[in-house]
């Protein structure tokens, strides 16, 4: 008993210490000419679905939620954010050359198809990220049309 | 006589064979039939890839991930949206120094593109990505 009181205040300390150490979460930014959002014209249902299950990774418009305040959560939030604006960045849609832009929308549509994204963790802390069938075929669609589009 | 004909039945089961085998050879490839072989890999190119990635990246690797992900001697034959982006990301792994994979240059650091090597692919890809995006 002595011993759970014991590991369990050093529990609680050490957690109060890490309080003291940076987050590290990447900025946010506001909406600009290069997000995808505010210069493309992407359909509704498109933007809906991106800003539901990816903008929290793949964009500068992330909401973080209340565990990525805290240490250390922080710190896996911070890493995927970072990770993910790097392999792909809806605000900066804009900046990609057409080879970039073939390049990520056809890993948009290998990842949702083959359901790798939106990532198993963020679906367990946010289950209605989870794309169903038809939002993956709309997804499928629109990339698909992109690419036509672009290579015409 | 019987071995005129003998030799005409040979001939003939040897040339269907051959026909049934360009065809079965058709069909199993999905793509063939679908895009015109857009590119050839420069013998130069060909020296560095096969030195430096075909390792794993053809028939003849063992990782699953990295069959999966690109595939040398396909590439050619993907249809135009599929050879941009693997054309992508090749451009990509040779900028971040992400390939060949560090693990292995680690042990073996003849695995490791010179710089010469890696501005020569990154060149050539950019180029042909460039005249499919024309
Ligand atoms: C919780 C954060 C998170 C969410 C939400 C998320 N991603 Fe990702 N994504 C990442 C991370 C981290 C990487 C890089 C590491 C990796 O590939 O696993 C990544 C990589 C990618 C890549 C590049 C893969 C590659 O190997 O080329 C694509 C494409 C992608 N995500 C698309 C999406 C799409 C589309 C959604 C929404 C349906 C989404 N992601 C949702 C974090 C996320
Ligand atoms: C020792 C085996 C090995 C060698 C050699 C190797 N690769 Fe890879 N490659 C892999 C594996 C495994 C993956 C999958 C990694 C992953 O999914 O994280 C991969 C992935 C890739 C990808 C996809 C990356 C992405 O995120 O989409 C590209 C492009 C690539 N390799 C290019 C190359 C090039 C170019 C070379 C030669 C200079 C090379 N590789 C050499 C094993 C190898």
């Amino acid at each position: 008993m002595k011993a759970v009181k014991i590991i369990s205040a050093v529990l609680i300390i050490i957690l109060i210490i890490l309080q003291f150490f940076p987050k590290r979460l990447p900025e946010n930014l506001p909406l600009g000419p290069s997000d995808l959002i505010s210069g493309e014209s992407v359909p509704g249902e498109v933007v809906e679905i991106l800003r539901n299950s990816c903008f929290d990774c793949h964009s500068n418009q992330v909401h973080y939620p209340w565990y990525s305040y805290v240490v250390p959560t922080a710190w896996l939030v911070g890493k995927d954010v970072r990770e993910g604006r790097g392999e792909l960045n809806f605000s900066e849609w804009g900046d990609y050359s057409l080879r970039n832009l073939i390049g990520r929308l056809d890993a948009i549509k290998e990842e949702v198809s083959s359901g790798a994204m939106p990532l198993p963790a963020y679906i367990f802390m946010h289950p209605k990220a989870k794309l169903d069938e038809e939002q993956v075929s709309i997804i499928v669609k629109w990339t698909d049309d992109y690419i036509e589009k672009i290579l015409e | 006589m019987a071995m005129k004909i003998m030799c005409i039945i040979i001939a003939a089961a040897g040339v269907s064979l051959l026909l049934l085998g360009v065809m079965a050879g058709k069909q199993n490839d999905p793509y063939t039939s679908l895009q015109e072989q857009a590119f050839t890999y420069p013998e130069n190119i060909k020296a560095i890839i096969d030195n430096k990635c075909y390792v794993c990246h053809s028939l003849k690797g063992e990782s699953e991930d990295a069959r999966d992900v690109l595939m040398w001697d396909d590439l050619p034959g993907l249809s135009k949206a599929r050879q941009i982006a693997s054309l992508d990301a090749v451009i990509e792994v040779l900028d971040n120094g992400m390939m060949p994979p560090q693990m292995v240059v680690k042990d073996n650091p003849d695995a490791q593109l010179t710089d010469e090597e890696r501005s020569l692919l990154r060149d050539w890809a950019e180029t042909a990505a460039d005249n499919l995006l024309k």
